[in-house]
């Protein structure tokens, strides 16, 4: 398999649009928090509580720094064996990719298309994503790349253009109700960080310069943690808390409360075209986590042709995922998702190590030097 | 026209001399290979020449297929006559002054001088060091060399009894004024443009870089047309690697004729199904001189007037030589013109589908009524309207371009206003939707490069397709799988978004925005092997005053 290699600037916007996209769509931070108007801290401690659990990830990582997960569980446990560690890692991103797929189809069908069927753009987006990582792992980090800085400066910009309407007493009283409903939902916000830092897993072996890891992986989510928080804050003082925790997608719906002067009435379009190029930057990289994971399980040389294949099971599972959009929000809760989230990544991770650990087996070294040279690759 | 005596075509560089005596299989350098030949067409020509002038007379004439413009003049020379002489030349090809001045009559003046009594292969010499005033005279001893050389527009001296043929550089014939460039005019800087005859070009280049590092390296490409290629780069600042390449894949190419750089541009090619052109071409001598000093590569072909340089990546689209002629404010704010003029050449009529399909609500409330009340009577969707307008743009463009140049003026700008007016009253198209594609035409033509413009005509289509399907969304989609192709494009390994995606911030000095030059003080990473291009901090700065002088 052509060994593909990402900068560390690639990284941090890799991890910033998986976590981003479904922190822009449908900002769970408002809906588990029982009492809204202390929501937009709720991310702020989440980042604190997963930060114990992302540093011991990347630590268990760098120990294994040529290797992604599939590789470590397949030399240390055999193809078969590996299978066990392998399969639960791979269907959670698959779960998240579907979830991410379907997440958007509900939202174009609750306002600009509802006449669309949702399969339409669920089959659509990952059609896109399975092309555009079909072409190499470069290049569909290239488009996060060129893209993601650009959909930030319009989501900052659209929340921005709300401030006019904004009313800042919504956000009082401060934790008029104690903490108790601000720690409630932090742990599954703490989950969701800790499964979008996961496919790292599957990509940190690809990192120019992996000693940068950390430094990556805390601002990423550092970033995306203050994004949210910022979002939670700009949608509780434009609707008022409660009528921000009753929206299923928050952003969009003050994207279309927006007017720029007498020249674009509502700016959902222009969130539509946010959320859509953060879904695809997701599925982009979650269809090359699983491509590339099956890939290596199946000790295949090339993950591409695995691409169409895994796209389709995204659509399939996106279609079959659930029947309202009130089964997400059972998902979400504290009892459910840590479980749901972690235990298939997080627990196989630990339990992978421990038995690294107790065989006494140690990592590959990465390999040095970039692996594009020739004509025209260009200069470190 | 003039009749332009074009310098010596087998160059003299360090590399090749092109020296009297030296041998005219040797004279094409290290690099060079004789893709496709005289000799590799007919195994008759590579034979070695007979002592016989007679005999190599009648197989020069059988080679050529015995042409009307053939010339064979036969002298005799020595005191009694005795050495029996043929000058053989193309009449069109060759300069007959030089013929008849620098050999005929320098031959005949000397003619029944003893300074011919003598065994052939001395006359030979003779000939060659004290008779024959041309610049340069070259040595072949096979037929294929010497139909190959005649066939450039030099003079073959056969001297009887001897077994070589005496090459004399008198290639001279009917050729194009340096002119304009016609398709890449500017406001400000030099007028000049390459022609079709690649020893002008080469000289064009030569008088802007005075340097003995500008190395150029000939090839000869098309087994049939014998094309010479000439290969320029500057040694020392583009980068060993990236030259090779260009020779693999130059020497690589296996075809019949080359009668256009475009020819060539297709064989070279990284990806050559992609809708997007990975080399650039340019009939400006300032443009490859200044891609030559980035680190770059240019080839220059005979009979064709457009120089293709390579490694080029997206953003050398976007750029004009005239962007590095003025002030970098105003280079700055032209460029992000043409980056507006992209964009809207490829999204507005998109956009425009979009909007009165889906987003409607997105407009004013009295813009909506406005352009609802313009389709009224329409029968057609908005994809439909918008497809049927932007195929008669394209027609009447294509039209405008190939009919003779007052008429297709007159065509175009009569059919443009004429089928638009006719089109909206025949309720066929809505005066918004003229309007769009009339925006849309001329922001096409702010693309500085054509084969550029060609590609974004080519998506727009697409783009209004998926804009009809999904709107806003659609149009999303299609630009991130556009970027997302042009992320996996290279152009001779160098990747195609660079400095973009991957991003190396410290070259975005010359991307969007045009830094002043003082700033640039490096070259261009992924080219130059090189990279300092200047000292830095070269800011310009006022005279420092005296304190008495300060103030007021």
């Amino acid at each position: 398999m052509k060994r593909e290699q990402v900068t560390t600037k690639q990284a941090l916007f890799m991890l910033i649009t998986l976590r981003m996209t479904t922190g822009a769509l449908s900002l769970p931070v408002l809906t588990l928090t029982a009492k809204g108007s202390d929501a937009w801290m709720v991310p702020l401690l989440a980042f604190c509580a997963a930060l114990p659990v992302i540093l011991a990830l990347v630590a268990i990582q760098s120990r294994f720094p040529a290797e992604t997960l599939v590789q470590v569980a397949v030399r240390l446990t055999g193809p078969v064996l590996g299978g066990l560690f392998v399969l639960p890692v791979l269907c959670e991103f698959l779960f998240r990719s579907a979830l991410a797929l379907r997440q958007y189809a509900d939202m174009m069908a609750s306002g600009p298309m509802p006449e669309t069927p949702g399969e339409a753009f669920i089959i659509l987006v990952a059609l896109f994503s399975a092309y555009i990582i079909r072409l190499g792992l470069e290049p569909g980090i290239r488009v996060i790349e060129v893209a993601l800085p650009l959909a930030m400066l319009a989501l900052l910009g659209l929340l921005a253009l709300g401030v006019k309407e904004m009313d800042p007493k919504s956000l009082k009283p401060f934790l008029g109700e104690g903490w108790g409903p601000v720690l409630k939902p932090t742990p599954t916000i703490a989950t969701l960080f800790i499964s979008d830092v996961f496919p790292l897993v599957m990509l940190a072996p690809r990192l120019e310069n992996p000693r940068q890891l950390v430094r990556v992986v805390l601002t990423s989510v550092a970033v995306s943690a203050a994004f949210i928080a910022i979002a939670a804050a700009v949608a509780i003082m434009f609707f008022s808390a409660p009528e921000a925790r009753a929206q299923a997608f928050p952003l969009f719906s003050l994207a279309r409360a927006i007017t720029l002067a007498d020249i674009i009435e509502r700016l959902d379009a222009f969130y539509l075209m946010v959320i859509t190029i953060m879904t695809t930057g997701q599925s982009i990289l979650l269809f090359y986590c699983i491509a590339a994971g099956l890939a290596q399980w199946l000790r295949l040389q090339d993950y591409r042709p695995l691409v169409l294949p895994v796209s389709m099971l995204a659509c399939a599972g996106a279609l079959l995922l659930y029947e309202d959009r009130v089964e997400v929000t059972r998902l979400q809760q504290p009892q459910v998702a840590p479980f749901l989230l972690l235990l298939p990544t997080v627990g196989v991770m630990f339990l992978l190590f421990l038995v690294a650990w107790m065989s006494g087996a140690r990592g590959k070294q990465p390999r040095t030097g970039r692996a594009e040279a020739g004509p025209g690759g260009e200069n470190p | 026209m003039s009749s332009g005596r074009p310098p010596r075509r087998l160059l003299g560089t360090s590399e090749h001399g092109g020296e009297s005596g030296e041998s005219a299989a040797h004279a094409r350098g290290p690099a060079a290979t004789h893709t496709g030949s005289v000799s590799g067409d007919n195994p008759e020509t590579a034979e070695p020449l007979s002592g016989s002038r007679e005999a190599n007379v009648a197989q020069i004439r059988k080679v050529l297929g015995n042409p009307p413009d053939l010339a064979v003049r036969e002298l005799s020379l020595g005191t009694g006559g005795q050495v029996a002489v043929a000058v053989i030349a193309l009449t069109g090809m060759s300069d007959a002054d030089v013929i008849n001045e620098n050999i005929l009559k320098s031959a005949t003046l000397e003619a029944r001088a003893d300074l011919f009594d003598a065994e052939p292969a001395v006359v030979f010499d003779r000939l060659r060091q004290l008779v024959l005033t041309v610049t340069t005279v070259l040595q072949a001893a096979t037929l294929a060399e010497v139909a190959d050389q005649i066939l450039g527009g030099d003079t073959a001296v056969l001297v009887d009894g001897h077994p070589v043929a005496l090459i004399c550089d008198t290639a001279g014939f009917k050729m194009r004024e340096i002119g304009e460039p016609i398709t890449e005019g500017l406001v400000r800087g030099p007028r000049e443009a390459f022609t079709e005859n690649l020893a002008t070009n080469v000289t064009l280049l030569r008088r802007k870089i005075r340097s003995p590092r500008l190395r150029f390296h000939e090839l000869r490409i098309g087994a049939v047309s014998q094309t010479r290629v000439t290969v320029a780069h500057i040694d020392g600042i583009a980068r060993p690697d990236i030259i090779d390449e260009v020779f693999r894949r130059l020497n690589g190419i296996r075809t019949d004729a080359i009668l256009e750089s475009g020819y060539i541009e297709e064989f070279l090619e990284d990806h050559p199904a992609s809708w997007f052109p990975q080399i650039d071409h340019t009939e400006r001598p300032d443009k490859v001189a200044a891609a030559l000093l980035e680190g770059r590569v240019a080839i220059l072909t005979n009979n064709t007037p457009f120089a293709l340089i390579v490694p080029t990546v997206f953003i050398h689209f976007l750029q004009s030589s005239e962007d590095y002629y003025e002030r970098s404010v105003f280079a700055t704010a032209v460029r992000l013109v043409r980056v507006l003029g992209i964009v809207v050449a490829v999204v507005l009529p998109a956009a425009y589908v979009a909007v009165i399909t889906i987003h409607q609500e997105i407009l004013p409330l009295a813009l909506v009524l406005s352009v609802a009340g313009s389709r009224e009577g329409n029968p057609f969707p908005a994809l439909i309207e918008a497809v049927i307008m932007e195929a008669v743009f394209e027609l009447l463009r294509e039209a405008g371009v190939r009919l003779p140049r007052p008429v297709g003026q007159a065509v175009s700008i009569v059919g443009g206003l004429v089928i638009g007016e006719a089109a909206v009253r025949a309720g066929i198209a809505s005066p918004a939707m003229v309007v769009v594609v009339a925006v849309t035409g001329i922001a096409n033509f702010s693309v500085p490069a054509f084969s550029l413009a060609l590609t974004l005509r080519l998506l727009r289509f697409l783009m209004m397709l998926l804009a009809a399907l999904m709107g806003i969304p659609g149009i999303t989609l299609a630009a991130l799988a556009v970027l997302g192709h042009m992320a996996a494009l290279r152009s001779f390994g160098v990747p195609y978004l660079s400095p973009i995606a991957p991003a190396r911030y410290g070259q975005w000095l010359d991307v969007l925005v045009r830094a002043p030059r003082w700033a640039m003080s490096r070259r261009p990473a992924p080219f130059a092997q090189d990279r300092v291009r200047q000292e830095p901090a070269q800011k310009p700065m006022p005279p420092r005053q005296n304190r008495s002088e300060k103030g007021g």
